[in-house]
């Protein structure tokens, strides 16, 4: 079996790509995608502890965590959508009409 | 009294669910009533056919576009009703928990549950009730339903048919709108609800993907999408991060126990709470995961560093909308904080919190920047905004002072009542501003304070509602915001003049040997007076500047009945009877809280 030290430590990378592409990238769409990624390295903690305890509850959380990312990137595609259809950019720099 | 039987089979499921279960019907109410049809589904092979009454040809009684919105009230009526029985029936009765292998229990005797209602989720699950019926209220004035809507016809003018097709479409989206709303009731509710991390964010994200919808959902609007695509970035980048902390939470709770069990219970033996009271040093696990866990709930009190979207979400938004995310998004957060800062994390008497620093310094920046940013604006809306960025931090400075752990039990107790009471009244002045904001709305631009420009001579009772709430955002005597804020400068002080000795021979020495909290009640009233100038101003503004507009404020019969409600609440529950009945509420709140 792995090491979970191991798999911690990818979803702590995982997680710490995530959080600067979030904040560096300026098209929304692949922000949504870090987020996904941050998301994903949530999941891959609670796989660490549910391999070692045996719990069912771990594997729970983690098909709820899905589900939740999942919607959330429905909402985020129809939000996107609604903004290009007034503004027709995404880029996140170009959306500034309310800055005052 | 102990009472084990399965989960749904329970009577005390629905009875100490009421408000959960009165919003779950309303939901399918609002999807099954407006598609009740004639259609018939014809059995194979035979030429009968059975009617099904969902789909085809929708029925003229119930197509109503009317009728999402009258569901939708009722049901928050409802709900807000049932969770104050609470408070009628007294604690004992109403204090039910149910714990994760489907035990449901009167009076929470034993420790290892999931949801626990009590009078602190009861008043939560009111306040979120009563904030959503008035943004419901604004919005079916801002968004109307018309039974006489018709098809443009093809020869009239452009802008005759843009208004037709504008009409159509409010038609079509009252039930979105409607469902929308009592999805965020129940994810509020949720998070009110539970004591276990994993299922506070279920209910937290519910609420939010809900939110950011709605935030949106005037779409016709340049700036909707602009405010939804930044509160919505914001939001689910630190509800990422919330759930992160969790996870090391959840490491850190199974390698307490050599991982033979993990949990993200904040009761219970093996409860996160019984975890961190056992830990001698702080953990740099425990830490890491606690702070991250607060990063979420600071986005969503919109506490400073994380207040960068808030004022662009209110002002890019419909009103009704930010009169939602100012009061019940708001008390969600709090919620959320309350229940794990104190019941979590919660200092030993006589000892420090390891969050104290941190939240005592956040608190008087995110006063000081929220005045000073409310100052410097022109536009009506963004400066609700910052006060309401501002109002967080009093907020977390009376959090602050709980967590130094110098109060005694009744000090603690006196600190949570004002923060519940805080937001409880919050509700009634701060949604009344916007409800005024949203009939400038309708007639065109609430986008700068010109819109405000001689409003008490266009119309002279809602221009002195406005100023009313303005004076009780301020704090102004004898109205509910300056009780409020007594009661949690006066927590505040008592907290921190337990440590200094007040007989001390000069005032100067008394004021170094007292705990730096007391500080943060002295910047708490410095930020107060700063505030008035910006709410004064409006008051200038809507009495002595020469309007720039001579049409009338629109009819709006529902939100005009809504700001008379919000006027009569907001001034007699700053003082007398009703008032006490509110902060006794409270008091029972704080009490459950920190029973816990």
């Amino acid at each position: 079996m792995i090491d979970p030290g191991y798999i911690s430590g990818l979803s702590a990378i995982l997680f710490f790509i995530g959080l600067a592409g979030a904040f560096t990238r300026k098209h929304a769409i692949i922000v949504l995608m870090c987020i996904e990624i941050m998301l994903n390295a949530v999941n891959l903690n609670f796989v660490a502890v549910a391999m070692q305890t045996g719990d069912p509850e771990g594997w729970v959380f983690i098909s709820i965590a899905i589900a939740i990312a999942a919607s959330e990137v429905a909402v985020g595609l129809a939000i996107f959508l609604s903004l290009y259809s007034t503004r027709e950019t995404i880029n996140l720099d170009e959306v500034d009409l309310l800055k005052h | 009294m102990n009472i084990e039987s399965p989960l749904l089979a329970h009577p005390l499921l629905v009875e100490s669910l009421r408000p959960e279960m009165t919003i779950i019907v309303g939901i399918l109410l609002l999807i099954i009533v407006p598609n009740l049809g004639n259609a018939t589904v014809r059995i194979p092979m035979t030429q009968f056919r059975i009617p099904v009454f969902l789909g085809g040809e929708r029925f003229r009684a119930t197509s109503d576009p009317l009728i999402p919105g009258v569901i939708s009230m009722f049901t928050l009526i409802l709900a807000m009703a049932s969770s104050l029985m609470t408070f009628v029936e007294g604690a004992a009765l109403s204090t039910v928990c149910i714990s994760a292998n489907g035990a449901i229990q009167q009076g929470c005797t034993g420790s290892d549950y999931i949801l626990r209602s009590d009078a602190f989720s009861r008043i939560f699950t009111s306040i979120f009730s009563f904030a959503l019926l008035i943004g419901t209220a604004a919005m079916i004035n801002r968004m109307p339903a018309r039974v006489d809507a018709k098809a443009p016809h093809p020869d009239s003018s452009d802008s005759l048919k843009a208004r037709a097709i504008h009409i159509l479409l409010n038609n079509r989206r009252q039930g979105d709108f409607h469902l929308l709303i009592l999805f965020v009731a129940l994810g509020m509710n949720i998070v009110a609800l539970s004591t276990n991390l994993f299922l506070l964010f279920v209910g937290l994200e519910l609420a939010s993907l809900a939110i950011y919808v709605l935030v949106a959902f005037m779409k016709e609007e340049t700036t909707s999408g602009e405010a939804a695509t930044k509160y919505f970035l914001t939001g689910s980048v630190s509800s990422a991060v919330t759930l992160y902390g969790m996870s090391l939470l959840y490491i850190w709770s199974g390698s307490a126990s050599d991982y033979a069990s993990a949990t993200l219970n904040l009761t219970g033996p093996q409860g996160l709470a019984a975890t961190w009271a056992a830990m001698e040093t702080l953990e740099p696990l425990a830490a890491i995961g606690f702070g991250m866990l607060l990063v979420g709930f600071g986005f969503k009190v919109s506490a400073v560093p994380f207040h960068f979207a808030a004022p662009d979400a209110y002002s890019g938004t419909s009103s009704p909308m930010a009169s939602i995310l100012a009061t019940a998004s708001k008390a969600m957060g709090f919620a959320a904080l309350l229940r794990v800062l104190v019941v979590m994390a919660g200092p030993e008497l006589g000892s420090q919190a390891f969050w104290l620093p941190v939240l005592g310094l956040l608190s008087v920046v995110t006063m000081t920047w929220g005045n000073l940013a409310a100052l410097s604006t022109e536009n009506p809306k963004r400066m609700l905004a910052y006060s309401s960025v501002a109002h967080a931090g009093y907020l977390l400075a009376a959090l602050a002072a709980l967590g130094s752990g110098l109060a005694s039990e009744s000090t603690n107790e006196v600190l949570i009542t004002a923060i519940v009471f805080h937001l409880l009244v919050l509700a009634f002045f701060k949604s009344g501003a916007f409800l005024i904001l949203t009939m400038t709305e309708i007639r065109g631009d609430s986008s700068s304070m010109e819109s405000l420009y001689g409003l008490g001579r266009r119309d002279p009772i809602i221009a002195v509602s406005m100023f009313v709430f303005m004076l009780a955002l301020a704090g102004v005597p004898p109205l509910s915001g300056f009780l409020s804020k007594f009661l949690v400068i006066d927590g505040i002080i008592s907290a921190s003049t337990g440590s200094g000795s007040i007989s001390a021979a000069g005032a100067m020495d008394w004021l170094s040997s007292v705990h730096w909290v007391f500080w943060l009640a002295v910047s708490m009233a410095l930020n107060s007076a700063l505030s008035l100038f910006y709410y004064l101003r409006v008051g200038q503004v809507m009495f002595f500047e020469k309007s720039k507009s001579i049409l009338p404020l629109p009819d709006a019969p529902m939100i005009r009945i809504t700001v008379i409600l919000c006027l009569i609440l907001t001034v007699i529950s700053g003082l007398g009877p009703f008032s006490q009945t509110l902060v006794d509420m409270a008091t029972m709140a704080a009490q459950h809280l920190l029973k816990v």
